[in-house]
C-alpha cells in the first residue's frame, strides 16, 4: 500500500478524514467525532497507513519527519497552559473494538516537548505495536496479526489538576442505570494503571443523584516534569479531599451520560480538570466483559 | 537539692499541686536573676495572658510562672483533664485553630495592630513621673489592666503565628524535602520589621558623626561613655539632638522581658556600641543589606513557584496561601515582640519608677529602684495609704538576690523519671558537647561560614568588649542585642531555634548563626578563634586563648 495513494500523511482531530477508524484507529476516530461537540484538546493523528509505509521506508523519512514538524509546530504556536508539551497515544486499528479493549497495551507517552522527542516517542510508538506484551493480548483474544499498523494520536497535553475515568454503567454488575466516576488528583494515568486508590462515586443514571461516594487515600499522583513524568507524594492536606468538586462530578456524569447516548453505545471516558476546565481526554465503548483492567 | 556545690532550700511552693510538677527555666528570655516584682509581673501577665488566650481558642494547655531562688521557673503542659476530654477539645477547636492561622493578616492590621499602638499611645501621653500618689494608684491600675490585655494578644497571636508557619513549614517539606531545615525560612525573610528598621533608622546619623572632633568623642571612648562624652563636645550638638529623638522614637524598648532592666533610652550602650561600627565599616548599610536579603526571599518564592509548576492548581494555591500567612507570621512576629513584649515592658517599668520615686519621697523606700524589690500589692497599698516602712523588707530581698546570684540553678525541678529510674536528660548544659570537644552542635539557624575570636557576652552591660569581626557568644540575645548583630561576624547562642528572635533577625543581618547550642558559653573561651558553620549547626574551635 502506498502512503502518498490513502491520502494525507497526517490528518487533524475534528476533520471528517480523522473520523475513519480504518485509518486512524477506532479511538482517535471515536474522539476526533467527539471533538466539535466536547472540548477535545487539539491534536493531529498519522494514519495507519502512513505507519504502513514508514515500515516499508525503513522509519521516518524526511517529508514526513517535516511533515511532523510543521503539525507540531502548528499545535503548539499558540501555546496554552502547557507550552510545547503534547501526548503521544497510540491508536491500533483493532483497539477499542466492541469485543476487546486494549486499553495500556500501547505506549503512551505524556509530556513530549520539543520536535526531537516526538519523533522518538512516535518510533516508540510504533514499536510497540510489536512488543511482546501486545503480541501475547493479541494472540490471547484471537485478534488477527494480520493487521500490523496503527495510528498514532499526538494531542495537546492537558496538566490535570485532578483527572480519572468515567463509565455510563456500573462495571461490575452491568447495572445500566449507573454511572461510575473515578477520579484522583494529578494526571489520570495512575487512576487508569491503577496504581493508587481513587474516589470512586456511583450515580443513578436517570436523575444524576449521588448513591455512594468512596474517597480513596490518594497517597501518589502523577504530574508533568520536565520531561515526561513523575511520582510524587500528594501533600497530606489533599489527600482526604475529593479530587472532584460537586459541580464537576456532576459534569463528568452528565458528559457521560450524554455520549452514551450520542453514540449509541456504552462509554468508558478519560478525563481531566484543569484550573476549572473540563478536557474529554478519551471515549470508547465499554467491552463485553464489562470490566477494565 | 545540689548547686554549686551548696544546698538549696526547698523552693517556696506558691499553690497546690507546685510540689510536684515539672518545673524548667526559660533561659532563652530569663538567663538570669528577676526581682520581686519582675516575678510578680511576670506571672500576672503571662500566666494570665497564656490562661486566656488558650481559653479563647479551646487548647488545653496551662502555663504557670514561679519565681524559685530568684530565678524564673515555668510549668508547660497539658492541661489536668481526662484525656478523652482532652482529645475533644483539641477536636473542637480545629475550626478556630484554622480561622486563626488564615486570618492573621487582616486581624494584625484590623484589630490587634491599633490597639497595642492605643495603649502605648496611653502610656506616651502621661508622664507619671508628674502625677501625685493618688492620681499615680490609679494610673498604676490602668497600666495593669492594659499589661493584662497586650499580653492576652501576645499569646493570641502567638497561637497564630505558630500555627500558620508550623502550617507553611509542614507542607514545604512534602514538596519539597528540604536537604536543611533553613531552606524554608528563605521565603519568610528580608522583610521590613521593625527590629531592622531600628538599624535603618540609625545609619543616616553617621552623617553627623563626620566632623572630627565628634568623631574623636564617639569612637575615643567606651560605648556606655560615649553618650557624656557626646555631651561634652560642643560641636556634637546636632549628633546628640539627633541620637535623642532616635532613642525617644526607638530605644523605648527593654533589652530583656524584665521590668528591673533599664530601657535602651535609659542605657543606650548597644545603640552607640551599633553608630560607632557604621562608622567604622561603611559598607554594612543595613539598607543595603534588607535589599540583599529581599532579593534573597524573592528568588527563593520564584525557585519554589518554578518548582510547583506542574503540580495540581489545588497544591499551588494551598501553598500561596500558607506562605502568605507564614511571610505575614514572620513580619508580626517581630513586630510584636517589638511592640508588646518589649516595649510595653518598658513602659510600665516607667511607671513602676514613678511609683519608686513617690514611695522614696514618702520615705517608704530608700531610693527609687527598690520598687522593683516589691510586690504589685505592696506598691499599690503604699501609694494609696502611705505609711508602711518597707525598707527592710527591701533590704532582705536585696540580700536574698545577692545570696543567689553566685549560684547554678538547676535547670529542672521534678524532672520526670525515664525507664531505669534517672532523670530525664532534659538539662541541656552537656548536650553541646559531643565526642570532640574541638566540635560544637548546636542547632543551624542562619546559613553561612565565619571565623573570628569568640567574644562571650553575659549581659548586655558588656557590650563594650565585642569588637568588629569577633563571634558573639551568648546565653541568649532579645531584642535589645541586635544592634551587636551589625558588629559581630556570627552568632552563637545557648538557647533558642530556628523561628527564635535571634534567629530570625540573623537571617536579616546574613550574619552565620547557631542557636540551642548548649552551655555555648561555658564552652566555648572567650577569645578561642572559632569557625561558625551556620547551615550546618557547627562551632569548630580551631584555637583555645
Amino acid at each position: 500500500m502506498d502512503a502518498h495513494a490513502t491520502g494525507p500523511a497526517i490528518v487533524w482531530l475534528g476533520t471528517p478524514e480523522c473520523t475513519d477508524p480504518d485509518l486512524v484507529g477506532p479511538k482517535a476516530a471515536h474522539l476526533s467525532a467527539l471533538a466539535a461537540a466536547q472540548p477535545v484538546p487539539a491534536g493531529f493523528c498519522l494514519t495507519a497507513a502512513t505507519h504502513r509505509a514508514s515500515l516499508r521506508d525503513g522509519g521516518l523519512t524526511p517529508a514526513l519527519r517535516s511533515a511532523v514538524r510543521a503539525a507540531y509546530e502548528r499545535l503548539t504556536h499558540d501555546a496554552g497552559h502547557a507550552g510545547d508539551s503534547v501526548a503521544v497515544r497510540s491508536s491500533a486499528l483493532d483497539e477499542d473494538g466492541a469485543v476487546t479493549s486494549f486499553a495500556g497495551q500501547h505506549d503512551t507517552y505524556l509530556n513530549v516537548v520539543g520536535i526531537d522527542a516526538l519523533l522518538a516517542a512516535i518510533e516508540g510508538a510504533w514499536a510497540s505495536l510489536h512488543g511482546e506484551a501486545a503480541l501475547r493480548y493479541r494472540r490471547a483474544r484471537g485478534a488477527g496479526a494480520h493487521d500490523l499498523a496503527l495510528a498514532v494520536l499526538v494531542q495537546r497535553m492537558v496538566w490535570a489538576d485532578a483527572a480519572g475515568v468515567a463509565f455510563s454503567l456500573d462495571p461490575l454488575t452491568g447495572d445500566a442505570d449507573r454511572v461510575v466516576i473515578s477520579a484522583a488528583w494529578g494526571l489520570g494515568e495512575s487512576v487508569v494503571a491503577g496504581t493508587i486508590t481513587p474516589d470512586t462515586w456511583t450515580l443513578r443514571k436517570r436523575d444524576l443523584s449521588l448513591l455512594d461516594a468512596r474517597l480513596g487515600d490518594k497517597e501518589r499522583m502523577m504530574i508533568p516534569s520536565e520531561r515526561g513524568t513523575r511520582e510524587v507524594t500528594v501533600p497530606s492536606f489533599l489527600r482526604t479531599r475529593p479530587s472532584l468538586a460537586d459541580h464537576e462530578l456532576r459534569r463528568v456524569a452528565e458528559v457521560t451520560r450524554a455520549l452514551e447516548l450520542e453514540r449509541g453505545w456504552p462509554v468508558d471516558i478519560e478525563f481531566a480538570w484543569r484550573e476549572g476546565e473540563f478536557a474529554l481526554l478519551q471515549c470508547r465503548p465499554v467491552t463485553a466483559s464489562g470490566t477494565y483492567a | 537539692m545540689t548547686c554549686a556545690g551548696a544546698e538549696l532550700p526547698s523552693p517556696a511552693w506558691l499553690e497546690p499541686g507546685d510540689a510536684e510538677r515539672h518545673w524548667q527555666r526559660d533561659l532563652a528570655h530569663f538567663p538570669g536573676q528577676v526581682t520581686e516584682l519582675d516575678g510578680a509581673l511576670l506571672r500576672r501577665f503571662i500566666e494570665g495572658g497564656f490562661r486566656e488566650a488558650m481559653a479563647a481558642h479551646s487548647l488545653p494547655f496551662a502555663l504557670l510562672i514561679r519565681r524559685f531562688w530568684t530565678y524564673y521557673y515555668q510549668f508547660d503542659g497539658p492541661l489536668a483533664l481526662p484525656e478523652d476530654e482532652r482529645k475533644a477539645m483539641l477536636e473542637r477547636s480545629l475550626p478556630q485553630r484554622e480561622l486563626a492561622r488564615t486570618t492573621i493578616a487582616r486581624r494584625w492590621h484590623d484589630e490587634w495592630l491599633p490597639e497595642v499602638h492605643e495603649h502605648l499611645a496611653f502610656w506616651s501621653a502621661i508622664d507619671p513621673f508628674a502625677l501625685d500618689a493618688h492620681a499615680l494608684a490609679s494610673h498604676l491600675d490602668d497600666t495593669l489592666a492594659r499589661g493584662d490585655r497586650l499580653w492576652l494578644l501576645h499569646f493570641e497571636l502567638a497561637v497564630a503565628l505558630s500555627l500558620a508557619r508550623r502550617a507553611y513549614l509542614e507542607l514545604y517539606g512534602e514538596l519539597f524535602e528540604p536537604s536543611s531545615p533553613l531552606e524554608a525560612q528563605t521565603p519568610l525573610s528580608g522583610f521590613d520589621v521593625l527590629t531592622t528598621r531600628a538599624a535603618r533608622e540609625l545609619w543616616p546619623l553617621r552623617e553627623l558623626v563626620a566632623p572630627e572632633r565628634v568623631r574623636d568623642a564617639l569612637l575615643g571612648v567606651a560605648p556606655r561613655d560615649a553618650m557624656a562624652a557626646l555631651a561634652a563636645e560642643p560641636t556634637a550638638g546636632p549628633l546628640v539632638a539627633a541620637l535623642d529623638a532616635y532613642l525617644e522614637a526607638n530605644g523605648q524598648r527593654s533589652p530583656y522581658l524584665l521590668f528591673s532592666a533599664p530601657s535602651l533610652r535609659e542605657y543606650p550602650a548597644p545603640v552607640m556600641s551599633m553608630l560607632r561600627h557604621m562608622v567604622e565599616r561603611p559598607e554594612a548599610d543595613p539598607n543595603r543589606l534588607l535589599a540583599e536579603q529581599a532579593t534573597k526571599r524573592r528568588q527563593a518564592e520564584a525557585d519554589a513557584r518554578e518548582r510547583l509548576r506542574y503540580y495540581p492548581a489545588p497544591v499551588r494555591s494551598e501553598f500561596e496561601a500558607r506562605l502568605a500567612a507564614a511571610q505575614t507570621a514572620a513580619r508580626v512576629s517581630e513586630d510584636h515582640n517589638y511592640l508588646i513584649d518589649y516595649s510595653s515592658t518598658a513602659r510600665i517599668r516607667r511607671v513602676f519608677l514613678a511609683c519608686g520615686n513617690a514611695l522614696a519621697e514618702a520615705g517608704t523606700i530608700a531610693e527609687p529602684d527598690d520598687v522593683m524589690h516589691l510586690r504589685i500589692e505592696e506598691v499599690r497599698a503604699a501609694l494609696r495609704g502611705g505609711g508602711t516602712d518597707l525598707r527592710e523588707r527591701v533590704r532582705e530581698r536585696r540580700a536574698q538576690m545577692t545570696h543567689y546570684a553566685a549560684i547554678d540553678p538547676p535547670f529542672d525541678i521534678n524532672a520526670p523519671a525515664t525507664v531505669d529510674g534517672a532523670a530525664a536528660p532534659t538539662d541541656p548544659g552537656q548536650s553541646g558537647a559531643r565526642l570532640d570537644p574541638d566540635v560544637l552542635h548546636g542547632m543551624a539557624a542562619s546559613a553561612g561560614v565565619a571565623r573570628g575570636r569568640a567574644r562571650v557576652l553575659r549581659s548586655l552591660d558588656a557590650v563594650d568588649e565585642l569588637r568588629p569581626g569577633e563571634v558573639l557568644v551568648a546565653t541568649t540575645t532579645g531584642q535589645a542585642w541586635t544592634p551587636l548583630f551589625a558588629t559581630a561576624s556570627a552568632l552563637v547562642t545557648e538557647s533558642g531555634n530556628l523561628l527564635s528572635h535571634a534567629a530570625v533577625v540573623a537571617r536579616e543581618y546574613a550574619l552565620p548563626a547557631v542557636v540551642a547550642l548548649s552551655g555555648a558559653t561555658r564552652l566555648i573561651p572567650d577569645g578561642a578563634l572559632v569557625e561558625v558553620d551556620g547551615a550546618a549547626g557547627v562551632v569548630r574551635l580551631l584555637e583555645r586563648p
